[in-house]
């Protein structure tokens, strides 16, 4: 009796407890899923099968102007093995189907609530020319028959249309919303054959978005009316992507032991600490697929890390030309470490070395020269491969923690050598310091460095001057507005862009129409061209092109030594002339090619060429959206110039107007009936 | 009989106010897996908190000014970064500047209780992207004085859920590592509670405050705190 009364009164406690266990089950499951995708780069399991989602893109339907930018906002992409070959209903299964399986927008890129991610912007334009990872995820091995892209249902996205090229009734260069025509229509196909999952295999899922503009807005902050669809890619995944693969000799992969990163390889764009792609070593070996340009091929740099390794380090691959990877071909790329090291930390903290105060946001990264190569990264760090790398937190101190299985590179380095450590900062100049590894393998107290401020941790302190300067508009902001500038820095006669305020200058309205800044700019550079863009509302709405003109000063000198001041001022004020868009052609263009616009000498911004809008058949066109001036544009290959600079035509400035009136700036202060009135597109001859 | 007597009345009794207990925990702490604007105590409900994502290529170093009704804070850091503001006023506008030479995605959105209410992104070299929710904020405010924040750096990816409050208000959030509250108008001295809903691995936190005029980066690092699954951070 007694047992079963304490049944009954037990009975009475399983609701909750089975509630318990659900929740604890279900967070731990949301929190494997997650630590599958907390890298920062696609890393897949070491033992589901791991699915490699990416898009190409059309866009049709377009109205007379053409299109600057469109993002579509996917959140997810999903696959379930329904429907059966052979089954009676050969439909898309529904959106609630269990069997569903998403693969969600990366950890970092979007970065969701309750489980859902964010919105990863797929470029739309550009992926008219290139194919653009998504994001690779576990799934369980099966066959998969249908495709499904979830998009975000209430943003699922905004267009910026050029200014119209005869006249129109919208304003161009300003971002509209997008709306679905159908939204309750899911965005799904059945696959042509079936996808099939391997446990510890990549399988590629090449898919292609199609966007259609059903109609265009009629006002500021009226949406565009959209249908878009998918489908395979055309082809395959080979006509976009290359394979790299190989044996890594030395170590085994470590998956299970905590605060140790697992055994992989990952590919990151030549010279930069930008990673591509990721894969780990299972049972010494490892596949990458990577996108690659069909006609001039791609260089990324290779690197070996994790599983208690040394590291290994590649430029290119062997037997390629000059190392460069081209689409539908495969490369063996071989690496060889040394495993069972002991691993610990090199941290510490950054500061400016004028004030004393911590640098946020700096970057660290560990240098090796690459394999054949005997380059010193100390004094040839462009020769050189990053082979981790780390940011600052707000108090200076790095590195900033990583997880239990994707601990920070910083964090997870071997005992013994000396590695090459760079660090460099917005406006401040870079130091290469030597440092080896001590300490624990968590947190930011470690390493040896020879000429730390704070031993044992590797802490310095980063150079800098200072160009304090002024800049006025040619009218205060109406009652009620505000103007904000950005001044940008860039190594004189180059468009190597070295630093921005930190603190963007504000004008108000009824106050002085002259501020005055102070840019940290890096004391051992001795000139730089300067700019200053305007980021301007427009009918009280974000704006992301300028209307205030953008102004520059070429040639300004710099202080020449650390803490040290030099003076400039911008010889003319920011104008307020409302938008302008600029198009045009080039000749024979390739992957490489490039437009660049410039005004007085000094280099403001690129524009890549490729599939244009509106005509997909073309092929060849370039736009800016750039306040109405006088410019130039210089035809680039691969980032060398090619051919003259060319002045531009004159560009097309909008009328005064009065309505609709306030607009993106005015022209004279409180005189609200001087704002311009519509923009319009200069078309430029071919380059 | 033996149903009747005390001590199997004391186990029934006892076992049923647990079952009532785990209930009421639950119900308490359904917040725990959804996105929400709470209450703490007898502070009244608030609307759903407002945050601001800075998302894109890992590590990218950017720069960027936000602005509510009230006041502003200039925050330096690296993609990705959540922003909130506590005791928040709309309107508000973020103006950030991508601090990188390169194509790299700079992505901003706006988040209302875990729903995305506008997204814009720049892939120019050292690109500038501004977006603003609940309304037009004509001018960006004067700094925030005190410019008080609280930074959980890590794990990296790590989900928790978050109570900041002063003397008076409470504000509890659900988010991501790495996260800056910026608490505008503290009351009194200010905590932060911060509980792990995954295990990435430690707590990497720190307060800064600077009462001092004038803009300030939020480096003025007053306090820190480490540990999970649960930590707390307290203004000195």
């Amino acid at each position: 009796m007694k047992k079963l009364r304490f049944s009954k009164a037990a009975l009475s406690v399983l609701p909750p407890l089975v509630i318990l266990v659900c929740l604890l089950i279900g967070s731990n499951l949301r929190s494997s899923r997650f630590l599958s995708l907390a890298a920062t780069t696609p890393t897949p399991g070491p033992t589901s099968g791991n699915v490699q989602v990416g898009f190409v893109t059309t866009i049709t339907g377009v109205p007379p102007s053409g299109l600057q930018n469109v993002f579509l906002n996917v959140v997810a992409v999903r696959i379930n093995p329904k429907p059966k070959p052979g089954a009676k209903n050969q439909g898309i299964p529904n959106e609630n189907d269990p069997a569903w399986k998403s693969i969600p927008v990366p950890a970092g890129i979007g970065i969701g609530l309750n489980g859902k991610p964010g919105d990863l912007q797929i470029d739309m334009i550009a992926g008219q020319s290139k194919f653009q990872t998504f994001n690779t995820g576990p799934v369980r091995p099966n066959k998969y028959s249908s495709v499904e892209v979830l998009l975000d249902t209430a943003v699922p996205g905004t267009i910026v249309p050029q200014c119209p090229s005869g006249g129109g009734a919208i304003e161009g260069c300003i971002a509209y919303p997008m709306v679905l025509q159908s939204p309750g229509n899911q965005i799904s196909f059945v696959a042509p054959s079936q996808i099939t999952v391997a446990k510890n295999t990549l399988t590629q899922l090449p898919l292609q978005l199609n966007l259609q503009i059903v109609s265009k807005p009629t006002s500021p902050g009226a949406p565009y009316v959209v249908n878009v669809t998918t489908g395979p890619a055309p082809g395959n995944a080979s006509q976009f992507l290359a394979t790299v693969t190989g044996t890594v000799t030395g170590a085994s992969g470590n998956a299970t032991v905590k605060k140790i990163r697992h055994l992989e390889v990952a590919a990151e764009l030549a010279g930069t600490n930008t990673i591509v792609a990721t894969a780990n070593v299972v049972n010494g070996s490892y596949t990458l697929f990577l996108p690659a340009a069909a006609d001039l091929g791609s260089l990324y740099d290779f690197f070996v890390s994790g599983g208690e390794a040394t590291y290994d380090a590649a430029r290119g691959v062997p037997g390629g030309s000059g190392g460069l990877i081209f689409p539908g071909q495969s490369y063996t790329l071989n690496f060889a470490v040394t495993g069972g090291q002991q691993v610990a930390t090199i941290g510490g903290q950054l500061t400016d070395s004028c004030t004393g105060m911590p640098l946020p946001g700096a970057t660290l990264q560990m240098l090796m020269p690459p394999q054949g190569s005997s380059a010193d990264c100390a004094t040839s760090p462009a020769d050189c491969v990053s082979i981790g790398f780390t940011t600052t937190d707000n108090g200076g101190k790095y590195p900033l923690p990583g997880t239990f299985q994707q601990p920070a590179y910083f964090n997870n380095v071997p005992v013994g050598p000396t590695y090459t450590i760079e660090a460099s900062a917005p406006g401040y100049d870079n130091q290469i310091f030597q440092a080896q590894a001590s300490g624990d393998n968590t947190g930011t107290n470690g390493g040896i460095c020879q000429n730390s401020a704070a031993p044992p941790s590797c802490d310095f302190k980063l150079t800098t001057s200072y160009i304090q300067g002024t800049l006025s508009l040619t009218a205060a902001p109406a009652p009620s507005t505000s103007t904000t500038v950005q001044v940008f820095a860039e190594q004189a006669g180059t468009n190597n862009l070295v630093s921005a305020l930190n603190i963007p200058l504000l004008f108000k309205p009824q106050q002085p129409t002259s501020a005055t800044f102070s840019l940290n700019v890096p004391s051992q550079m001795s000139s730089f061209d300067l700019f200053a863009s305007a980021a301007d509302l427009f009918e009280g709405a974000t704006d992301p092109y300028p209307g205030h003109s953008i102004v520059v000063q070429s040639n300004v000198s710099g202080p020449g030594q650390p803490c040290a001041v030099a003076t400039m001022a911008f010889s003319t004020p920011m104008d307020c002339t409302g938008h302008g868009s600029i198009a045009g052609t080039v000749v024979n263009p390739d992957s490489g090619t490039t437009v660049e616009l410039s005004k007085s000498g000094v280099k403001l911004m690129q524009a890549a060429v490729g599939p244009p809008t509106p005509a997909p058949s073309v092929g060849n066109t370039y736009s800016f959206c750039a306040p109405p001036d006088t410019y130039a544009l210089q035809r680039l290959e691969q980032g060398s110039p090619a051919g003259p600079t060319v002045a531009m035509t004159a560009m097309a400035t909008p009328a005064p107007t009065s309505s609709p009136c306030p607009s993106t700036c005015f022209n004279s202060g409180s005189n609200n009936t001087t704002c311009p009135g519509l923009c319009a597109t200069t078309i430029q001859p071919p380059l | 009989m033996r149903r009747n007597t005390t001590p199997g009345r004391i186990s029934s009794v006892a076992l049923i106010c647990t079952a009532g207990m785990l209930c009421l925990v639950f119900a308490a702490c359904n917040n725990s897996v959804t996105g929400f604007g709470g209450f703490v105590g007898n502070t009244p409900p608030v609307p759903p908190s407002t945050t601001f994502k800075v998302l894109g290529n890992v590590g990218t170093p950017f720069t960027l000014t936000i602005s509510n009704a009230n006041a502003s804070w200039i925050v330096p850091g690296n993609i990705p970064l959540n922003v909130t503001i506590v005791n928040n006023t709309t309107p508000c506008r973020m103006v950030a500047t991508k601090l990188a030479n390169d194509n790299t995605l700079m992505s901003l959105e706006i988040d209302n209780g875990g729903k995305i209410i506008t997204a814009e992104s720049t892939t120019a070299p050292f690109g500038l992207v501004s977006i603003q929710t609940g309304g037009t904020l004509q001018t960006i405010q004067p700094p925030a004085n005190p410019d008080l924040r609280i930074y959980v750096n890590g794990p990296f990816g790590q989900r928790f859920q978050g109570l900041v409050e002063d003397s008076q208000v409470g504000f509890i959030n659900n988010t991501r590592a790495p996260e800056a509250y910026l608490f505008d108008q503290p009351n009194g001295k200010v905590d932060g509670q911060f509980t792990q809903t995954q295990n990435f691995g430690s707590f990497s936190i720190n307060m800064t405050y600077n009462a001092s005029q004038g803009p300030h980066t939020g480096t003025d690092v007053v306090t820190t705190a480490s540990g999970g699954p649960f930590v707390i951070i307290r203004q000195p």
